[in-house]
């Protein structure tokens, strides 16, 4: 079994590129089937974003090496011929990952590490909807399913443990931010929109979901003010009464186009004192700016241009960074512990499997002994019975204390692998029997009498077993 | 030792408890995170259980109220000090009051201790029970005003800061770490509302305490030169902020100020 992770990000392909192999949310159903049913394949899994497209598959046990590795021929057969692009072309921009490599940038990917924006929390969404879809599209089994659920994990840690996702990288939310740590809730304050720009109105809607209201429009034109006033529910105001509105309002975010500083010191000065020294939070984000820099030497006005808020978002983005170093070494440790539970799994699933094979062995050669013997005495059935279980275990006894020793000291893919062909083990395992199941089994048995005797806990299991 | 040995053993936890209570809030202050837990306020009320014990041992020790000399007193303000920053930060989760107040209550009560090893002091002559209980409503009520001053001072030096902060825009993540400025100024302003009306009546309490101990109002002591400058330092803030709606930087300097000039003419006396 391998893991094979195949994709394309923001980094590796260019948007033109990355849009050709978006896959639209009703699309990635029958795109998952379709994948699930392809040579090589056990189970799958898609993440699609504008960022990013990623194939995370799982190839099924002990199958013959392909004469053409997953990953190629899912990249030139697959996705070249699905989204009819030129395979070298495709090729140039895929990357492929295998095993820890994959596990390790799942869960960067989850956390937001492989992000555009470092440690933003929507790609985690994205990832849980992909994981949703491939549940439903039934194309998910035991090992992407717990592997999906420890990248979750993984980035919950990540969020709570560092602080990488806190602050905000963006310039309107900065301003929103500034603006709670001048006047603590922002309920029932007033902002003052002077001009509207783009990102005037982004902020004017963050403050007015904090509850800040009235929010006030003024333009040069007032049609544009109504219209606006209209579009963000609030109100107009013509653009001559703007400086004595200032001793009314709390915020002032000014984008206007004018070509010199519309507030001016003695704008300001007198708004303070109208105001009765109340703080004053002024945002120029326009440029030319729209307010004396001297501004923000008045006593409770604060001054914040659009570079002081760009350095705001820059501070935050280098905290982030900070942050990440932290976070990569969770997700280091967390990758390691996912490999540690999924290979013990592996290894109690292949004692597991080991004496459910030999059990079967055994009762299909007492069934034939019965056959052939004709009725016994239930003492005789006993006797059998018994004599068979005895051998087996004695049988199977060493073998497995080796299989476990092995692994112990040559590691446990390698231990798997060769208990495997010695037991001529197919590739799957019943799926009934959980890894904790198993390994309990392959405990017990380890744990026979010098008579070969199972220990009546074991014979029980079997009875359940059998009953199955 | 100032206090009987069961009261210094409760008061050696108080002071313990006090200087954890302190020092907890440095790992998250380091990483510049709010400090988010209630391990300062847990450990500063723990430190308040042991204070009052050691205070209630040294008045059963002594068979009074432990209020007679200025040692006790300021063991007393420190206790006051200290369960103001805990109540704010149940009623409005200060932490940064408590971060403030709690190493400060300390200082007081460390400084007291250590002055009063060097300077024992003279008992406070008490005479009737009458005037007992009347100088005991003047402690009270002075020591509480001061107390509240104590945070009038602690919140005007988080405005400053945090006004600085915003000011110069060099925060980084140190911009969370201290309340919205709003909330420090009316936290000046409650305060100082609180104290001020408080020491005015300690103010006119004390001085009757002294017309009828020693026949005049104003013996001029270090409590009263303390009460004294501070009353009209606040005064003039109140009036101007009340008046002119004067407040910002400029107020909290003058508080700090007259905080600072109070603290000091006390220990000029004292010493």
């Amino acid at each position: 079994m391998a893991l094979v992770l195949l994709g394309l990000n923001h980094r590796s392909a260019p948007v033109a590129m990355r849009e050709r192999l978006a896959i639209a949310p009703a699309e990635l159903a029958p795109l998952l089937r379709s994948l699930s049913r392809q040579p090589g394949v056990r189970e799958c899994y898609i993440l699609s974003t504008c960022n990013r497209v990623e194939i995370l598959a799982c190839t099924p046990d002990g199958a013959p090496a392909e004469s053409l590795p997953l990953e190629i021929f899912l990249a030139e057969r697959f996705l070249a011929e699905r989204f009819r692009v030129e395979p070298t072309e495709l090729r140039r921009h895929l990357y492929s990952l295998r095993e820890r490599d994959a596990v390790l940038h799942l869960f960067r990917v989850a956390s937001g590490l492989d992000s555009m924006i470092l440690g933003e929390t929507q790609v985690l969404g994205q990832a849980k909807d992909a994981y949703m879809a491939a549940r439903a599209a039934g194309t998910l089994g035991p090992v992407l399913e717990t592997l999906l659920q420890r990248a979750f994990a993984a980035a919950k840690r990540v969020r709570t443990e560092t602080g990488i996702s806190r602050s905000t990288l963006s310039v309107a939310n900065a301003a929103v931010e500034l603006a709670e740590q001048i006047f603590g809730e922002l309920t029932g304050r007033s902002v003052l929109l002077l001009g509207v720009g783009k990102m005037s109105q982004h902020a004017a809607r963050h403050l007015a979901s904090r509850g800040v209201s009235p929010v006030i429009v003024a333009t040069r034109t007032l049609g544009h003010a109504v219209a606006l006033a209209e579009k963000i529910g609030g109100v107009a105001l013509p653009f001559d009464s703007v400086h004595e509105t200032l001793a009314q309002v709390d915020i002032l975010i000014a984008s206007t186009a004018a070509p010199h500083a519309v507030i001016r010191r003695e704008h300001a000065e007198r708004a303070i004192r109208a105001r009765r020294n109340r703080p004053l939070f002024i945002i120029d984000i326009a440029v030319p700016r729209d307010v004396e820099p001297e501004v923000n030497e008045i006593d409770n006005v604060y001054l914040y241009n659009i570079d002081d808020l760009e350095a705001v978002v820059e501070a935050n983005r280098t905290g982030r960074q900070r942050e990440a170093r932290a976070a990569e070494a969770i997700l280091q440790k967390e990758c390691e512990a996912y490999f540690r539970r999924k290979s013990g799994a592996s290894l109690g699933q292949t004692i597991g499997a080991i004496l459910r094979r030999a059990e079967e062995m055994r009762s299909a050669e007492v069934q034939r002994l019965r056959r052939r013997l004709g009725p016994l005495t239930p003492g005789q059935e006993e006797q059998i019975e018994a004599l068979t279980k005895s051998l087996m275990n004695k049988l199977l006894h060493r073998p497995i204390q080796e299989i476990k020793r092995a692994a112990q000291e040559r590691g446990e893919p390698e231990a798997v692998e060769a208990a495997r062909r010695y037991f001529e083990l197919s590739g799957t395992f019943e799926p009934s029997a959980t890894a904790a199941e198993a390994e309990e089994n392959g405990e017990r048995l380890a744990g026979t009498d010098e008579n070969g005797e199972l220990p009546a806990p074991l014979q029980a299991d079997e009875e359940a077993e059998r009953r199955r | 030792m100032p206090f009987s040995s069961a009261a210094g053993t409760l008061l050696s936890a108080a002071i313990l408890l006090y200087l954890l209570a302190s020092l907890a809030p440095f790992p998250s202050l380091m990483r510049r995170q709010r400090p988010g837990h209630i391990v300062t306020p847990a450990l500063a009320t723990a430190g308040l259980v042991a204070h009052m014990g050691a205070i209630i041992q040294q008045g059963i020790a002594i068979g009074r109220c432990p209020v007679t000399n200025r040692y006790e007193i300021l063991s007393l303000l420190s206790w006051f000090v200290v369960l103001l920053s805990v109540i704010v930060y149940v009623r409005g989760r200060l932490h940064v009051m408590s971060v403030i107040l709690t190493p400060l209550a300390l200082v007081v009560l460390i400084t007291s201790n250590l002055l009063e090893y060097i300077l024992p002091a003279r008992p406070l002559a008490l005479g009737a029970a009458e005037e007992g209980s009347l100088f005991l409503l003047h402690v009270t009520i002075a020591l509480v005003g001061v107390a509240a001053l104590f945070l009038t001072f602690a919140s005007s030096l988080t405005y400053l800061l945090q006004d600085r902060i915003l000011k110069s825009k060099q925060h980084g993540s140190w911009l969370r770490v201290l309340p919205p400025l709003d909330r420090c100024d009316r936290l000046v302003y409650q305060s100082l509302m609180l104290g001020f009306p408080l020491l005015t009546l300690g103010i006119v309490t004390g001085s009757l305490l002294s017309a009828s101990r020693n026949g005049h109002f104003w013996p001029w002591r270090a409590d009263e030169a303390f009460s004294v400058t501070a009353w009209a330092i606040f005064a003039v803030i109140i009036y101007a902020r009340l008046a002119r709606g004067w407040r910002g930087r400029k107020s909290a300097y003058l508080t700090i100020a007259g905080f600072v000039a109070g603290v000091l003419t006390m220990i000029g006396l004292y010493v």
